[in-house]
């Protein structure tokens, strides 16, 4: 007849525990530390090169930034150089100008002179001068 | 112990054991046939899912670090670039500073040289001021002293003299041998203020009837205003040893210095003491009649065609044709104070004008009398207005281009040094201004620019000499202007009197650049004297020789070889059309003298294509060879392109749907034709011409707007010389661009595209 054997029953059931505890102690802990370990690893990493990327894309804002900041400086420079390279192009042009119109003035006063003095001197010297070219003429 | 006991029993029970195995091979059975691939799989992918994990991993651990020490190496490259775009804007800005200061240095050294120059000829216009104002009162008392009793004896004493000197200086001309060989007589005439002696007289028939062999008229006549002295007249040449023809002599010498210096006492004295008391001797002829310029002229028995003649009031006159019993002149200035019978005079010169470096940056007249109120000019050198062209010896093959800074022309009709290029178009259309930005851009390139104005308006002269002064162009331009109202005359002389200015120059030596600007006005002025002259009128009432006055005018631009000094002569002459027809007579004439012509079009300019050429009218036979080489490489291109693009336009023009290749075309050749364009006073550099055209060429603008084609252009070629200066200084000394030099050129381009899009 088929019957429950109690003892056998027991026996089987405290092996298994037996079975259980030595398996959980010499094997599954140490494999799932070790799986959690290598997860751990392995999700460090994946951090680590998220934190460098986005450490990177960081760093590229600011150096474009930097970047952006020399090109307008340097655009700065540039302007700042051409507005001053025109003034003094304005103030030797202004200059040259007034010192052309300063020597046509004294031209101006020159010939004026050089009238009324060369007028003067002919003056005195026309008969002088008329009569030379008629003994020129008359030899 | 009972379980064990039990146990024990169990299991050396024979058959539970025995069944126990077989229950295990069975279960050991299922396992590997069920369960072994699935679970061996399982594994299998496991070991590789966890075996990437690990690769990733470490993969994205090396990322990591590599990041971590690429971002050090970015932050000193960077540091490094901000270092240098701010040192490279404080050294462009340092130059640009430098040449700018350069710019305002020789602007301002240019306004001191003209002031200097105004104030020199103020010096000098008031001393011919005061000369002249002198003259006239110096020579009317020394005539009113010389008319004095303390001079008679002096004066008793010339008519002696004079028959003395005549004797050794009295020879027939050959208009009196031939009146002598065809047995006439010729007639002398003896003009004395008081009555002379009959002892003088006889020597005098005697001298006559030695030349002569006794065959002349003698016949005497009293005129007191001679003041003393002797006039022989001997058919029409006169031997004046009179006083009053002294006295006008020293005038005449004295207005022709045109820079009397120093004292006027003593500049007078100078002069007086040199004056010449040898007899004068010239031909005369008398006005017979005189209309609208052109004078007719009976005496002048051996003038010269083409020679100068001088009448009464000092006005010049140039004779252009010799008849049978008479000449005809052509009067070069304001005729209203000519009357008939007045006295015209030989100078025995053919027509002559000053030539020389003194000119370069005035403004003369079509005599070369200067108009600019910058006082007189500082030369002697004269040279006649017609002269015959180099000839086939003397010259050598164009080969050294002339750039005109506009890139249509540079890429499609290049010019050469020594050639002649029509500019043809009709009013309106910019030939003046293709012609003026060519002589700006003529600047250090050591060409000497002649613009010859003819017929054109004081202002719009004007105009121009101030824009070429601005620009700083008159330091190396000579202006010859024959404005629209002066007498038909000066504006058929102009173009001459600028010919012999520059091949003064060309004959030196120097490179020169004349514009004729325009030749039509001059062939109208010349149709004016032929008619006036009685001329034969031909096709359009021109005379048969309209041909050979532009062709022997444009024949003298030459490029000369090197035993004849190596000068060359460029001339850009401009003709206008009457509604684009190029095969009228005075323009289908020049193109054929002409090495090619640039074809402006009217149609084009007012659509906003300026410099309106036609590239398909548009040649140059010569320049091709005188091309810089960078420049040839890429402009056959541009060319067929260009073409390509007037075929497809018209065509696309019936129909939208167009397959990609014609759309292609079509949109390169609109790009092409914006890059053309080109604003007046923006001349360029080969190496800005060249950088752009490749660019166009290689399709770098064909995604662009069109608005965007001349910023792009613009920007693009101060980039290239910003950054490949030795690639642009090989283009712009002419150069042939190698395989490497071209790549670098595109990457360049490509480089520059990527910031222009930014």
């Amino acid at each position: 007849m088929l019957t429950i054997n109690i003892s056998e029953l027991l026996l089987t059931i405290l092996s298994f525990f037996v079975l259980m505890f030595l398996l959980n102690k010499l094997l599954f802990k140490p494999v799932i530390s070790f799986r959690a370990q290598r997860q751990k690893r392995v999700e460090g990493c994946h951090e680590q090169e998220r934190q460098a990327e986005e450490k990177l894309a960081e760093t590229r804002r600011e150096l474009d930034e930097r970047r952006a900041l020399s090109l307008k400086e340097a655009e700065n420079i540039l302007v700042q150089g051409r507005t001053q390279a025109q003034a003094e192009a304005d103030r030797t042009t202004r200059q040259a100008h007034a010192e052309a119109e300063s020597t046509m003035r004294r031209a101006e006063e020159e010939a004026r002179s050089l009238r009324e003095a060369g007028g003067k001197a002919i003056e005195e010297k026309r008969r002088q001068l008329a009569q030379s070219l008629a003994d020129r003429l008359c030899r | 112990m009972e379980l064990w006991n039990s146990f024990v029993d169990f299991m050396t029970s024979g058959w539970n054991f025995f069944f126990a195995l077989v229950n295990f091979a069975i279960l050991a059975f299922f396992l590997v046939k069920f369960g072994k691939k699935i679970a061996v799989n399982t594994i299998e992918g496991n070991r590789q899912k966890i075996s990437r994990e690990l690769d990733e991993a470490k993969a994205a651990e090396e990322n990591a670090k590599h990041i971590t020490e690429t971002l050090v190496d970015m932050d000193a490259e960077n540091r490094s670039q901000c270092r240098d775009i701010l040192e490279q804007a404080r050294e462009s800005s340092l130059r640009s500073a430098e040449r700018s200061a350069q710019l305002s240095c020789a602007h301002a050294e240019s306004i001191d040289r003209e002031a200097r120059q105004d104030a020199l000829s103020l010096r000098q216009q008031t001393m011919v001021e005061m000369r002249d104002e002198n003259t006239e009162a110096l020579l009317k008392d020394a005539g009113e002293l010389l008319k004095g009793e303390h001079y008679a004896q002096r004066r008793s004493a010339m008519p002696e003299h004079f028959i003395e000197q005549l004797e050794e200086t009295l020879e027939l001309t050959d208009s009196d041998r031939a009146k002598l060989r065809w047995g006439e007589k010729l007639r002398a005439k003896l003009s004395s203020p008081e009555t002379l002696d009959g002892e003088l007289i006889q020597r005098l028939e005697a001298l006559l009837s030695r030349e002569t062999e006794g065959r002349f008229s003698l016949e005497t006549e009293l005129d007191p205003s001679l003041i003393g002295g002797l006039r022989l007249r001997l058919e029409d040449t006169v031997y004046d040893g009179s006083l009053k023809f002294m006295l006008q002599r020293v005038g005449e010498e004295l207005e022709e210095d045109e820079s009397p210096e120093g004292d006027l006492s003593e500049y007078f004295q100078n002069r007086f003491s040199v004056a010449s008391t040898r007899p004068g001797c010239f031909q005369t002829g008398v006005v017979e009649s005189l209309a609208d310029g052109i004078c007719r002229i009976n005496g002048l028995s051996d003038v010269m065609a083409g020679e100068m003649v001088r009448f009464d009031n000092g006005l010049q006159g140039m004779v252009m044709d010799i008849e049978k019993n008479s000449v005809s002149a052509v009067l070069l200035g304001n005729y209203e104070e000519i009357h008939e019978g007045a006295q015209v005079r030989r100078t025995s010169k053919v027509m002559e004008v000053p030539v020389g470096e003194e000119l370069i940056g005035r403004v003369v007249d079509g005599l070369g009398r200067p108009v600019d109120g910058r006082g007189p000019l500082r030369t002697t050198q004269t040279r006649p207005v017609e002269s015959p062209a180099p000839t086939i010896i003397a010259r050598k093959h164009v080969s050294v281009p002339l750039h005109t800074g506009i890139k249509a022309i540079d890429a499609l009709v290049p010019i050469g040094r020594g050639q002649r290029e029509l500019i043809i178009g009709d009013r309106k259309t910019g030939k003046t201004s293709i012609a003026v930005d060519t002589i700006i851009n003529q600047k250090g390139k050591d060409v000497v620019c002649i613009y010859v104005a003819i017929g054109q308006k004081e202002s719009t002269v004007a105009g121009i000499v101030a824009k070429l002064r601005e620009l700083g162009a008159m330091d190396y331009c000579i202006v010859v202007s024959a404005k629209a109202s002066d007498p038909a005359p000066m504006l058929y002389i102009a173009p001459y009197t600028g010919a012999a200015m520059g091949e003064y120059l060309m004959y030196k030596g120097r490179h020169v650049l004349i514009v004729y600007d325009d030749l039509s006005r001059h062939a109208v002025a010349y149709r004016e004297l032929s008619l006036l002259l009685h001329r034969p009128p031909g096709r359009e009432a021109y005379p048969g020789d309209v041909f050979y006055l532009h062709s022997r005018l444009l024949e003298r631009a030459a490029c000369l070889n090197e035993e004849n000094g190596g000068g060359s002569m460029t001339a850009l002459p401009i003709v206008e059309t009457q509604a684009g027809d190029i095969s009228a007579y005075i323009p289908t004439n020049v193109i054929s003298i002409t090495d090619g012509q640039i074809f402006l079009e009217e149609g084009l300019f007012n659509s906003g294509v300026r410099p309106a050429i036609n590239a398909g009218l548009s040649v140059s036979r010569v320049g091709g060879d005188a091309q810089p080489k960078a420049m040839k490489q890429f402009a056959s291109r541009l060319r067929m392109d260009l073409a390509q693009h007037r075929e497809l336009e018209s065509f696309s023009q019936f129909g939208s749907d167009l397959d990609k290749a014609t759309r292609d075309a079509l949109n390169r050749g609109r790009k092409l034709t914006e890059l053309l364009k080109q604003k007046r006073f923006d001349p360029r550099t080969v190496a800005q011409e060249v950088v752009a055209i490749f660019a166009a060429n290689e399709g770098y603008m064909d995604d662009l707007e069109t608005e965007q084609v001349s910023e792009f252009e613009r920007r693009l070629t101060d980039y290239a010389y910003e950054k490949a200066p030795e690639l642009c200084r090989d283009i712009d000394e002419g150069r042939k661009l190698d395989q490497e030099q071209i790549q670098e050129l595109r990457s360049l381009i490509e480089e520059f595209k990527g910031d222009f899009r930014a």
